[in-house]
């Protein structure tokens, strides 16, 4: 690199800007060094994601004090070279050359390398020392190292690299106090002189600068590690298992399985004590909110004032700043808030807030889980494997053997399947695998999988099974076929071919699996906290308005009841059941009134088709923001109320006795079929469309994603329907 | 021996690769990992995809790339060591790999 072309440094530059109180520090490293469970350590988790507009790639910053002073810590994306080409490594390169839009050149750099295989990272050492920043090398995994009987001479790479070299070890956490003071050294020095030149390896090459580079690298390992022979048998070993054509897939398929297994079975009791959670605060909210009339003057300030901090606490969380927009919308809201009527109120808050959040939080456990096994399997080395052996069938429909990786977490949750997509360097690659990963089998989907199999076939479980193993199928294949689709048509071209580093097998540590569980775990609880909690309230008040009428007439079912009310004894067992009835009744009238029932009707004709009644749709049109509400909805319009969607047993019964107005039943084995095929196709979800914005950066995307998902799973449940009646399932 | 395609070869042994004949990212993606003009590669396991080992770590490429990397078996050849002895950081190659290869040639022990 030439003198002229050397970046000028924030604390260097007389004409820069003010200098920034913070040094800020810039993690660069080969994937694979354990990079991140050094930043974790030095960070732990005080560590934050900065997202920049319109940049996709979240990078990790975590704030650390040394010898008294505050330090900014910058995790960059894993790189194996400055000639970046997935979009991750052009932010890290944009970043140390100073041409990142929102982050200046940091004052320092930080260089991870992997002292087991010090030869492969000093490659990126030659680049990055031609930077002309202060560096600092951190040999990681340096334990690792001298388990394997590697030997590095510290002293000596010192010298060939002409900066200060620490030996740690992240796992154990050893070597971090001489990190400290040689960074606390490199700061203090480079403040006041400019760090050592390094001219680059490549001069006066003229072949390949790639091999020159690894030529240099070779020539510094050469003088200053020691490595025996038998290096890498271990690895070579059970390779020969995993990434054996055969075997390897059988190995992936059993380890796929076990997660699987793990995930729904350890989560299943955390998830009862969710639920069990969120059942026991809707009731104490039921009971704190007062039963009988308060006076205005007392209760709109207090409803008001509740309303506001519940938008100050989602703002705080969702990092919404108070403009004038969302500060007149918070006061806009709180005010009709503190005007609702008190049964209004209790409802928005049993039935809008509590249910509607802890729905999706019910989740937490499984995305707990999944996250912590994935980072696992990621740091012992197998993901590399999996998407080795995963290569040649992925290809087939065009997409790349990392997708895998993202397809496996979607069928827990397709947001954190979407953010796991990263893994995939090519655009179009990964645009494809975002675009597919919501058909996969969730487990929102289970619910509804469930209650439709229940419904259909419970007097064969083995039928139930092989329709329900047929969703998740359904699912696979259709992700599948979109993606040959897609690639075939808007986004043409086939897949990346695989070129990946199979790095050696390591025992994996918890406490880096613990943090990434922690991290994941927050920024869920962040999402539910703000979007979907947005998205119940909206819902709630779409089927809650417009009230019917006080005056208005009781359906003929209800009159029917309140009838046989009056012939039996006030205080009875069977007095109570019928006053329940007509209260159930009532609320489905007060439904069909609202405004989702209105557009439950409206839009008969168009799902009339497919075998959906009016209550059906407006099941649909209640999930579109969160498919497993169409089972509490189907309570509620088939006149069970709330409770009953906890009760499969007594919903599916109630279910069953449906008729329509001809008398013949709605919930045929084609009806059952038909929005089985519906729900494993369509969106309805309304927080993995705003992730698949974040993601990919426009709406256009996320737009793209829900209507060619619906139309597919209109037309698929049309088909299933109609080919039902034909064959007399109808 | 003649010079082959890498997605060719079908039993494990030690290369020599003499080009990089694509220019696509997935060939950059190879050359930062090591399989480049002038350098070693170790085939451990043929197929699709293969696993090679380069510069002591291991990677796995699909065959449709490995087409695009030409190769020379090492035993047929006798080159000096790949990597000559280096005075210093500042020019660790004189010569480049592929003028090191021409070099060879030249002598006829190709």
């Amino acid at each position: 690199m030439s003198s002229e072309a050397i970046p000028k440094l924030s604390i260097l530059d007389s004409s820069a800007p003010a200098v920034p109180a913070v040094a800020r520090i810039a993690l660069v490293g080969n994937p694979n060094t354990g990079k991140t469970t050094f930043f974790n350590r030095l960070t732990g988790l005080r560590a934050r994601t900065a997202n920049y507009p319109g940049i996709t790639v979240d990078l990790r910053k975590g704030p650390m004090t040394l010898n008294g002073s505050p330090v900014e810590i910058l995790d960059l994306p894993g790189l194996y070279s400055l000639h970046a080409s997935s979009p991750e490594e052009r932010v890290a390169k944009s970043i140390l050359e100073g041409e990142h839009a929102y982050e200046a050149v940091p004052d320092a750099v930080v260089l991870v390398l992997d002292a087991t295989n010090l030869k492969r990272n000093l490659f990126l050492a030659s680049e990055i020392l031609e930077l002309q920043l202060p560096t600092l090398v951190v040999l990681n995994l340096f334990d690792a190292a001298q388990k394997a009987d590697i030997r590095i001479e510290v002293e000596r790479l010192k010298e060939e690299l002409r900066c200060p070299v620490v030996a740690v070890s992240s796992k154990k956490g050893s070597g971090f106090t001489e990190f400290r003071t040689a960074l606390k050294e490199l700061l203090d020095t480079s403040s006041q002189t400019p760090p050592a030149s390094h001219p680059s390896c490549t001069l006066g090459c003229t072949g390949c600068t790639f091999a020159a580079r690894y030529d240099w690298a070779e020539q510094v390992s050469g003088r200053t590690v020691t490595s025996p022979d038998h290096l890498g048998k271990r690895t070579a070993a059970i390779d020969r298992v995993l990434t054996h054509p055969l075997l390897g897939v059988v190995a992936f398929l059993a380890l796929m399985l076990g997660v699987f297994y793990l995930i729904f079975s350890l989560a299943s009791v955390p998830m009862d004590l969710v639920d069990g959670a969120f059942a026991t605060l809707g009731d104490a909210a039921n009971d704190i909110i007062p039963d009988g009339p308060v006076h205005p003057a007392l209760w709109f300030p207090l409803a008001a004032v509740l309303s506001w901090l519940t938008f100050v606490g989602c703002y705080a969380l969702a990092k919404v700043h108070w403009t004038r927009i969302s500060t007149a919308v918070a006061a806009g809201v709180s005010t009709l808030v503190g005007l609702l009527p008190l049964e209004d109120f209790r409802s928005l808050v049993v039935d809008g807030l509590i249910a509607g959040v802890g729905g999706v939080v019910i989740f937490l456990p499984q995305i707990c889980i999944l996250f912590f096994l994935i980072s696992l399997l990621e740091d012992s080395g197998y993901m590399a494997r999996a998407a080795f052996v995963m290569e040649r069938l992925m290809r087939f429909v065009g997409l790349p053997g990392k997708a895998f990786v993202p397809m496996l977490s979607a069928h827990a949750c397709a947001i954190p399947g979407i953010m796991a997509a990263r893994v995939i360097e090519n655009w179009r690659d990964r645009l494809v695998t975002i675009l597919v990963l919501p058909l996969l089998t969730c487990s929102a989907r289970l619910p509804v999988y469930a209650m439709i199999t229940a419904l259909l076939f419970s007097e064969s479980p083995m039928t139930a099974a092989m329709v329900f193993v047929g969703a998740y199928l359904l699912g696979i294949g259709a992700a599948l076929f979109s993606a040959w689709c897609l690639k075939k048509t808007i986004l043409k071209g086939e897949a990346i071919p695989l070129v990946i580093e199979l790095p050696s097998y390591r025992l994996p540590g918890l406490r880096n699996a613990l943090t990434t569980v922690i991290e994941r775990g927050v920024g869920f609880i962040r999402q539910a906290g703000t979007v979907i909690l947005m998205i119940s309230v909206i819902l709630w008040a779409l089927a809650t308005y417009p009230k019917l009428p006080a005056d208005t007439a009781l359906t003929a079912r209800a009159e029917t009841k309140l009838v046989e009310l009056q012939a039996v004894e006030t205080n009875s067992l069977k007095a109570a059941e019928l006053h329940e009835e007509i209260e159930r009744l009532r609320a489905q009238q007060a439904l069909g009134y609202s405004f989702v029932g209105r557009a439950g009707r409206l839009v008969e004709p168009v799902f009339a088709p497919l075998g959906f009644d009016w209550k059906i749709n407006v099941g649909v049109m209640t999930s579109f923001a969160a498919r497993e509400v169409v089972v509490s909805t189907l309570a509620i319009v088939y006149g069970l109320g709330e409770k009953g969607a906890d009760d499969e047993a007594t919903l599916v019964e109630t279910l069953r006795r449906q008729k329509r107005d001809d008398g013949t039943p709605v919930f045929t084995t084609a009806t059952g079929l038909s929005l089985l095929v519906f729900f494993v196709l369509a969106m309805q979800c309304l927080p993995t469309q705003a992730v698949t914005r974040r993601e990919t950066g426009s709406w256009k995307w996320a737009a793209f994603q829900l209507a060619y998902m619906t139309v597919m799973a209109y037309v698929a449940a049309l088909a299933m329907y109609q080919t039902g009646c034909a064959i007399g399932l109808g | 021996m003649m010079n082959t395609r890498l997605s060719d070869v079908t039993s494990p042994g030690r290369f020599y690769c003499l080009d990089i004949c694509c220019d696509s990212d997935a060939a950059i993606q190879l050359k930062r990992l090591g399989v480049c003009q002038g350098r070693s590669v170790e085939v451990l396991q043929p197929g699709d995809p293969m696993v090679l080992r380069v510069v002591g770590a291991r990677i796995g490429v699909s065959r449709r790339l490995a087409r695009c990397v030409l190769v020379q078996a090492e035993d047929a050849r006798t080159v000096r060591e790949i990597v000559p002895p280096a005075a210093g950081f500042e020019v660790a190659s004189p010569m480049s790999a592929a003028s090191r290869f021409n070099e060879a040639e030249a002598v006829g022990h190709v």
